[in-house]
């Protein structure tokens, strides 16, 4: 008994020991293997747009940070600008707070990576597209960049170099032609409708988009390359020539949202999905409002609603409602009392004066978006600062079809043609034909249709949809070109595409607005407000490359005169 | 009649012990104690033979021996035996010696194995039950704390469930400082745990749901347990080879072969209560409101008028304020409300109780022990409770004179029906909504008999005073009146609502077991088969009710987790003595199998639920649902093999060699392998100079090294590629994966090097030992940040070695040793240093960021612990203004220092480090007959902790500044409103003239209209700012730059009164509160009182009288008192900034010091 007790024992033992070895390690080096197989590029590419597009558009909700193009203003956050010339993120950073580097570069490598594997070569074309876009944003913010030798990280290289502006924009230029021969191949493969989530497939409408991204950025860079030796004029005649580039708001590169959760919704979209914002706290600028409202622009009543709480001279308090482009709004006047309600304001050439509230109007921004907070919001009871217009409620929604994920947009393309034209980079047309149409296809983008009647609609309360007459904005004399290659026409082509780009498109503004030192306005007001300083010209560098790249960085700094500065301008802008 | 009983059943024992029986010499007697006490149940054999008896309740014995030359051996636990040989006597009494703690302890190191402490070339640190003073705090491991030197032991609050944070030897794991503010610098390196010869399936310390659910130690039965031992990293560690880089704790749980022969039966009950002691100082002087006219909105805080000045706050006549009994607004004037010191008032008095019951049989074929004990505990924090039942069984069956059986089995289950956040501000962490509570808010009394839901509207509109708006139409809330629900008007959580309704229930079921055979092939050499598992199950849910400040659509969490681990080995050991026992050898060699597996789920659904109270997977969004998370892994399994030798000579020196070759991980198979030698020596000079050295009891030199790891478990370097859970309008998207790893990684390891003496003399009454160590941690692999632009965030390599050099030693003195009285007196002392050694040449100086703003930052030199604010304290760098701190109109000194270079980050912004310089620890124990009295203290010297308490008091204004930095204030400020304001204010437009100071005189007259631009409201910074008109465009400095701008570009702060900086009372303190850390860093040092127990047992006879074997009784209190270098009362040790047990040097809002107190009563049978 105890003899089989024992030898049980030792049995059980020896089974528990030897069991199972060999198996298992195979299962667990399986499941490493396993994965390599289960992707394709198709998914990839889906990926691609949604992680490219998406922080890409988020620029819009990045104004209140201070980097004050003068658009708009969050009541609480107020503008930042003083810290935004010492501020650095952690990493980099597109709008959304997500890293190029490790996210969407990753995800354009390895959609080559199994396009190659694959033989499917568009897929490919499509990865350069879409780097291009993150590529430029990420030089346009910073300066050099890490390109070339970045993302080596599995081959062995973790500290990269950086790439010089100049050989940026080149590559990216080589990169845009090689889409575009990839995409003009008849024998190149077909687009997955399905994941294709930006075009449907539809190869011409990618040309179209690569053509047009490529006029962009020799615009932008066109005057440092000419100062370095070359001259972009041909190539830029030669797009205009070929025809394929953006003309009608169909082929914007914009990614409609779809409003299921927070991710796949509307940035500033109040309808729960708990990405949850305070709607109200954003104020549009006077500069937007008081513009738009001495050009009797129809845009402005998409974009704004009246101010919910204005002061009246009326001694008592009335209210009343509102429908402004199918929607309702309340406006409640309160009797302003004795004393008016000042602020200090600063105008266009940036000189401080005292602003006075003006008495029983619907439509007035802050001229002060420093002291926002203090200004508007202690001195009154009203809890949503509604003394000032605020956003429509168009933007509440968490999807519309004129609220989309903005790359680039038709109107664009049609601005840059008009200042090329301007400028006699190409020839043939006009400039302001091109503008003309640059402004309708904005119009037309916020659903602003054209009246014909011959004249300009001034009264936008109790209109179910906006509409006017295009060429009767478009005649008004501080809108028309004269067609002459002024430096007053390139002005308005200017503030016209900075209007169009209101909502659309901050990360392209930030460039132009520097490029192009227009508007002028806000060179001069944003310094008002901050202690010896002038205007911001790009972020610092991340943390982490002051961390763990050091040298390269360092020697990146040459580029900028030796200086991490918000102040220091990059290759393009000097 | 029990008493009958009692007489049968001992006499019932007498037979069992009495086998053969010779009736030839009758011989009887007393046996007693040295002090007279009368021993029963002590017993008695005759020497050579197996006749045996017990003595009865009167300590009397008879007993038959072969003839009257027969000698008695006499045993009695706890004291000496003693043999004595009749020599014809037939009436002999008996007195024993109570045993003298001898130096020849034997203790348990490495696989279970016993040692005579004497011959060990290493130190070892066992704590044996009678020492581990459990009782009050549930967890053994707590008891530990200043009994065992050169361990540092934390844990966050008092609850017997929470994570006991292990630092044997100081830290050296680059992986913690890595790991910054994601986890501590210690939780890397916690201990191997082993049970009876098993290793535990995880020690994993960490949060879930925000909360700390408590490590695997927590679940072990502290009335189970027999001993712990610390192999410290030397010697005997080796022999857990891959997984003892940390060292390792050896539990040993009790078992019957050490209970008396027989039946026995232990009962004991503790109770006891806490409550907190010290709470930090909350500012019971202002108003939170600077216009005074918005008392019910948000959250707390304290910006306003001074109490006394009622004209100014009530200026706009009678405010909405709400009512929680009548929930309605109340208009009234303000005024003072609340309660003195909130946070006592709402922590309300915590118990503990106990039961244990334990049985035991020990038997000539074997023994059993029965264990179970059930506890209860209630905590300081309302509504927070916890359950643990216990179960385990232990018997030993020997089938012959040559093998034997032993087996294993306890069960534990912990249920904590809720358990509240305590860390981080606000939120829902209801202690620090309690703590900041304004002094115009309702007194916790209030607070606690109101309905935490509005009438009507339970588990939809949250009762709470901290409301963002009133409904302009009338004295109602604003959200009753919303159809949408929830719409967020919740500015701050009803702490009883934090306390009751915001749920985290979990449990946690351990399942261990183990069967072991013991083989006596020859006299010296033996057999062990063994075998065991340790299987964990953890479950956690967390129900958040709508309307919660954090969550206005509420939420639902569920995590739930399984662990096993299997080991198995097989040893054979070898002793005998040869050359006339001149040469000994021990040796032991085996093989070990191990495996362990996990699997979990987990989801999280914290923003939002579908409807009210729908606490479940389908209600919550389906963003939530995506990020569900399952997983099952396959988890480690290693082959090794081992063996160890203990070579003595002469009783006098003994070499210990051991070494074990482990199998395990997935790199290539030729990576797989790697052996871990260790080694000591020891030399009992004590042995060999007997003659010189007559009054040394003990005198020993020892020395080790030994060589230990860290599993290895890397994955492949290679990109993976699948498809997402998320989709775009339905189309589903791709991912990109793959850890970047260091193809060329080679195994860590860590050497520890050690020396040291141990000596006795004057009859053991001077003991002590001191030993230094040297402890190389390298071949570090850890995940160390690499640029972002290198497509990956971390790779995973060998980065480098951090070499720990320590030193401890103790000293026990025994004053007084007669008859009646015992006096002992130990003092220990322990410090240590870890600095990188080497790194990665690629890498030179890299900045992790650490918690509350600090950073850590890895160069080879640097100290691990040091933490450097993240945003320090701008000092100008050059010129004549060196020194002075740079102000800015708009942020104070908040926002200058950002985006500093990390080079001058790291030069202006030390802090401290997180780990003391230097631990003492002070006990006594006094034994006076029956009674005993023991005190345990420790003395924390150095070392420093960031308060992000203090960082969010000050924020909110609830901080008295002027007692808060005592004598520092001075430095920092002029006037302040603590301090009495300023003697006047300049005319507010005389301030800054010229158009180049608009801001400067925008922001200041801006800070002026405030406060009526009072001056005993108004203060500046000391320091100096850019003055725009000589500085130029500041747009091309950089945040260094700006430090060292020429002399002409900077302005003191004060100079000029038209020309100064004031600030009210949030932007001169708060505001730099939040962002800077050195203003809220305190020095760590700290004394305590860490417990003091009164024990008395019962006299033998008197317990007998009772018809018992044993009776005590036993007072104790512990955390009894507290000194601490810090103006907020924070106890240093419980310094923890994260969720759960992690962050330390870090504190944020934990519960406050905790004093417990209470009685146990222990009855043996």
């Amino acid at each position: 008994m105890k003899k089989i007790i024992f030898f049980s024992f030792v049995c059980l033992f020896t089974l528990i020991l030897v069991s199972c070895h060999n198996e298992l390690r195979i299962a667990e080096q399986q499941q490493n293997f396993d994965n390599q197989y289960l992707g394709y590029s198709k998914y990839q590419l889906t990926s691609a747009i949604v992680n490219t597009a998406i922080p890409y558009g988020k620029g819009v909700t990045l104004e209140e940070l201070g980097q004050s193009d003068w658009y708009f203003v969050s009541c609480y956050a107020a503008d930042n600008m003083p810290t935004f010339y010492l501020s650095r993120t952690q990493y980099w950073s597109a709008n959304d707070g997500s890293n190029p580097y490790t996210g969407v570069f990753r995800t354009c490598i390895a959609m080559e990576t199994l396009a190659k594997n694959e033989g499917n070569n568009s897929y490919i074309a499509l990865s350069y597209i879409l780097k291009c876009v993150n590529l430029a944003y990420l030089t346009e913010k910073y300066g050099d960049v890490p390109f070339s030798k970045a993302i080596l990280g599995r081959a062995g290289d973790v500290f990269p170099t950086y790439d010089s502006q100049k050989s940026i924009y080149t590559q990216m230029f080589a990169m845009l032609d090689n889409a575009v021969k990839i995409l003009n191949d008849p024998s190149s493969t077909a687009i997955d409708a399905t994941q294709d989530v930006l075009y449907k497939g539809v190869k011409a409408q990618w040309i179209k988009f690569a053509n047009s991204l490529k006029f962009r950025l020799i615009m932008h860079s066109y005057k440092a390359f000419k100062a370095a030796g070359t001259d972009y004029a041909d190539t830029l005649q030669a797009i205009v020539a070929g025809g394929n580039f953006m003309q009608t708001n169909a082929d914007n590169a914009s990614l409609p949202f779809v409003g299921t959760y927070s991710g796949d919704t509307w940035y500033l979209s109040t309808v729960s999905y708990n990405n949850s914002n305070n709607f109200t706290s954003y104020k549009p600028t006077n500069a937007i409002v008081g513009k738009s409202r001495a050009l009797n622009d129809p845009r402005l009543y998409v974009w704004c609603a009246p101010a919910a709480y204005p002061l009246t001279a009326a001694a008592t308090a009335s209210t009343k409602t509102v429908m402004i482009n199918g929607f309702n709004n309340t406006v409640n006047y309160s009797p302003v009392g004795s004393s008016p309600l000042t602020t200090t304001g600063a105008d266009e050439n940036g000189n401080l004066y005292t602003f006075t509230y003006p008495l029983d109007t619907m439509w007035v921004g802050p001229v002060n978006v420093q002291e926002i907070n203090s200004q508007f919001g202690y001195k009154t009871t009203v809890y949503d600062n509604g003394r000032l217009c605020a956003l429509s409620q168009l933007f509440q929604k968490p999807k519309d079809s004129r609220l989309s994920a903005v790359m680039m947009e038709s109107s664009e393309m049609q601005f840059l043609l008009a200042e090329a034209r301007s400028k006699n980079l190409i020839t043939g047309s006009t400039a302001s034909s091109y503008y003309n149409a640059g402004i309708e296809l904005s119009f037309t983008r916020w659903g602003i249709t054209n009246s014909g009647s011959g004249t300009l609609t001034t009264n936008f309360v109790g209109t179910s949809s906006i509409s006017t007459d295009f060429g009767a904005y478009e005649k008004q004399a501080n809108v028309a070109l004269a067609n002459d290659g002024s430096a007053n026409d390139l002005k308005l082509i200017a503030f016209q595409k900075w209007l169009s780009n209101f909502l659309t498109n901050y990360s392209e503004e930030f460039t132009e607005i520097r490029r192009s030192g227009n508007p002028a306005f806000a060179f001069s007001i944003a310094p008002a407000f901050t202690t010896g300083e002038s205007y911001p010209y790009r972020y610092l560098y991340p943390q982490d490359e002051l961390s763990n790249n050091s040298t390269n960085y360092n020697s990146s700094l040459t580029d900028l005169g030796g200086n991490d500065a918000g102040g220091a301008k990059m290759w393009i802008f000097q | 009649m029990k008493r009958k009983i009692f007489q049968m059943l001992l006499l019932g024992m007498c037979l069992l012990f009495t086998s053969n029986i010779f009736a030839q010499v009758k011989v009887s007697g007393v046996v007693k104690s040295s002090s007279g006490e009368i021993l029963p149940g002590a017993t008695i054999v005759v020497k050579g033979t197996t006749n045996g008896v017990v003595t009865d309740a009167n300590g009397k014995y008879s007993i038959t021996v072969p003839d009257a030359k027969s000698s008695l051996i006499v045993s009695f636990i706890g004291m000496e035996n003693k043999t004595i040989a009749l020599n014809g006597k037939t009436s002999v009494d008996l007195t024993l010696a109570p045993t003298i703690e001898n130096l020849d302890e034997v203790v348990v190191t490495a696989l279970g194995m016993k040692r005579s402490a004497k011959s060990l070339g290493y130190n070892v640190n066992q704590v044996n039950s009678d020492n581990l003073q459990t009782a009050g705090v549930g967890n053994a491991l707590k008891s530990l704390e200043g009994k065992v030197t050169g361990v540092q032991m934390n844990s966050l609050s008092s609850s017997p469930t929470s994570s006991v944070l292990f630092t044997i030897r100081g830290a050296t794991s680059l992986g913690g400082l890595l790991a910054g503010s994601n986890s501590t610098i210690n939780n890397s390196t916690q201990p191997l745990i082993v049970i009876d010869g098993i290793p535990v399936a995880t020690n994993q310390i960490g949060s879930v749901s925000g909360i700390d659910v408590g490590n695997r130690m927590s679940s072990i039965n502290p009335d189970d347990i027999e001993s712990v031992s610390i192999l410290k990293g030397s010697g005997a560690a080796a022999l857990y080879g891959s997984a003892a880089g940390s060292g390792v704790v050896l539990v040993t749980t009790k078992n019957g072969s050490k209970a008396k022969k027989g039946l026995g039966v232990t009962y004991s009950n503790e109770f006891s209560v806490e409550r907190v002691f010290n709470t930090p100082p909350v500012q019971r002087r202002f108003m939170r409101d600077a216009e005074g006219d918005q008392a019910y909105m948000n959250g707390p805080d304290g910006d306003g008028w001074d109490i006394a000045d009622s004209k100014n706050i009530n200026a706009n006549g009678p405010v909405p304020q709400w009512n929680l009994m009548t929930q309605q607004f109340d208009y009234k004037l303000q005024g003072a409300l609340g309660d003195k010191d909130p946070l006592k008032a709402f922590l309300q008095t915590g118990a503990m109780e106990t039961n244990n019951l334990s049985i035991t049989g020990n038997y000539d074929k074997g023994s059993y022990r029965f264990n179970y004990t059930n506890m209860l505990y209630t905590s300081v924090v309302p509504n927070n409770q916890t359950t643990r039942n216990s179960l385990s069984f232990n018997s030993t069956y020997k089938l012959n004179n040559k093998i034997s059986i032993t087996s294993e089995a306890s069960y534990t289950h912990t249920f904590t029906p809720q358990q509240a956040n305590i860390q981080g501000h606000l939120g829902d962490n209801a202690i620090s909504v309690a703590m900041t509570t304004p002094i115009d808010m309702p007194k916790m009394s209030v607070f606690r008999n109101s309905n935490p839901w509005l009438n009507g509207f339970t588990g939809i509109y949250q009762n709470t005073p901290y409301l963002k708006q009133v409904n302009e139409t009338g004295n109602v809330r604003f959200a009753k009146n919303n159809s949408d629900g929830s719409d967020g008007n919740v500015g701050s959580d009803n702490p009883y609502f934090d306390a009751r309704y915001n749920i985290r229930t979990y449990s946690r079921d351990v399942a261990f077991g183990k069967v072991q055979l013991d083989y006596e092939l020859q006299k010296y050499l033996r057999l062990t088969l063994r075998t065991g598992l340790d299987f964990e199950t953890f479950g956690l849910e967390h129900k958040i009710p709508w309307d919660s400040k954090n969550n206005n659509k509420g939420g639902y969490e569920e995590t739930n987790s399984t662990s096993l681990a299997t080991n198995t080995d097989a040893m054979l050991n070898f002793s005998k003595g040869f050359l006339n026992n001149k040469l000994s050898v021990d040796a032991t060699g085996g093989v070990n199998f191990a495996y362990s597996e996990s699997s979990g789920s987990s989801f999280s659904g914290t923003d939002g639920l579908v409807q009210p109270n729908a606490y479940s997977f389908s209600a919550i969004s389906q963003n939530s649902k995506n990020n569900a998370n399952i997983f099952r892994n396959i988890g480690g399994r290693s082959y090794s093999v081992y063996g160890t030798a203990s070579i003595g000579w002469a009783s006098q020196v003994y070499l210990d060699l051991s070494g074990r070759n482990d199998w395990v991980g997935v790199l290539a198979p030729q990576k797989v392998s790697k052996f871990y030698p260790g080694g000591s020596l020891s030399w009992l000079l004590s042995e060999t100079f007997k003659n010189q050295l007559p009054w040394a009891d003990l005198l020993k030199l020892r020395g080790g090294i030994a060589e230990t790891g860290y599993g290895i478990g890397h994955p492949y370097n290679l990109d993976t590629y699948g498809i997402a859970g998320s989709y775009w309008n339905g189309v589903t998207m791709g991912t990109v994966g793959g850890a970047l790893v260091d193809p060329s990684i080679k195994p860590e390891l860590n050497i520890t090097k050690e020396g040291g003496v141990d000596f006795g003399i004057l009859n053991n009454r001077i003991s002590g030992d001191f030993t230094i160590y040297e402890k190389r941690h390298i071949n570090q692999i850890q995940s160390i940040p690499v640029t972002s632009s290198s497509g990956f965030a971390s790779l995973q390599t060998n980065i480098g070695a951090v070499k720990s050099n320590g030193l401890e030693a103790s000293l026990t003195v025994v004053p007084v040793r007669n008859k009646t009285w015992e006096w002992s007196l130990n003092g220990s002392f322990s410090t240590f240093k870890s600095v990188v050694q080497d790194l990665d040449s690629r890498f030179t100086t890299t900045q992790i960021s650490y918690v509350e703003n600090t950073n850590f930052y890895l160069y080879k030199g640097a100290t691990l612990g040091d933490m450097y604010a993240q945003q320090p304290l701008p000092i100008i760098q050059s010129g004549a203004y060196k020194g002075q701190v740079l102000i800015d109109p708009d942020n104070g000194t908040q926002d200058v220092s950002k985006g500093l270079s990390p080079a001058l980050a790291k030069k202006i912004g030390f802090i401290g480090n997180i780990n003391p310089k230097a631990v003492w620890s002070f006990n006594t124990n006094v034994k006076y007959k029956n009674w005993n009295l023991g005190v345990v203290t420790s003395f924390r010297v150095g070392g420093a902790f960031v308060s992000g308490t203090a960082r969010r008091l000050g924020d909110d204004a609830l901080l008295d500044m002027k007692k808060y930095f005592g004598k520092n204030y001075s430095k920092y400020y002029a006037g302040g409103r603590y301090a009495g304001g300023l003697p006047s204010m300049p005319d507010p437009s005389s301030m800054f003239p010229g158009s180049a100071w608009a801001t400067f005189r925008n922001d200041v007259q801006y800070y002026m209209s405030t406060y009526n631009g009072d001056p005993r409201y108004f203060g500046y910074l000391k320091g100096v700012f850019i003055n725009p008109t000589t500085a130029g465009d500041l747009s091309q400095y950089n945040a260094d730059a700006r430090l060292s701008l020429a002399d002409n570009s900077y302005m003191v702060n004060g100079a000029n009164p038209t020309q100064t900086l004031y600030f009210q009372p949030y932007y001169m303190e708060g505001q730099n509160f939040w962002k800077n850390s050195q203003f809220i860093s305190s020095s760590a040092t700290c004394f305590k009182i860490k417990e003091i127990n009164l024990t008395y047992k019962l006299d033998k006879n008197l317990a007998s009288k009772l018809m018992c074997q044993d009776i005590s009784f036993t007072a104790f209190a512990k955390n009894v008192m507290y000194w601490a270098k810090n103006n907020l009362h924070e106890d240093p040790e419980n310094a923890f900034d994260g969720s759960a047990v992690n962050g330390l040097g870090g504190s944020n809002y934990t519960v406050p010091p905790v004093r417990i107190m209470g009685i146990k009563v222990t009855v043996g049978f």
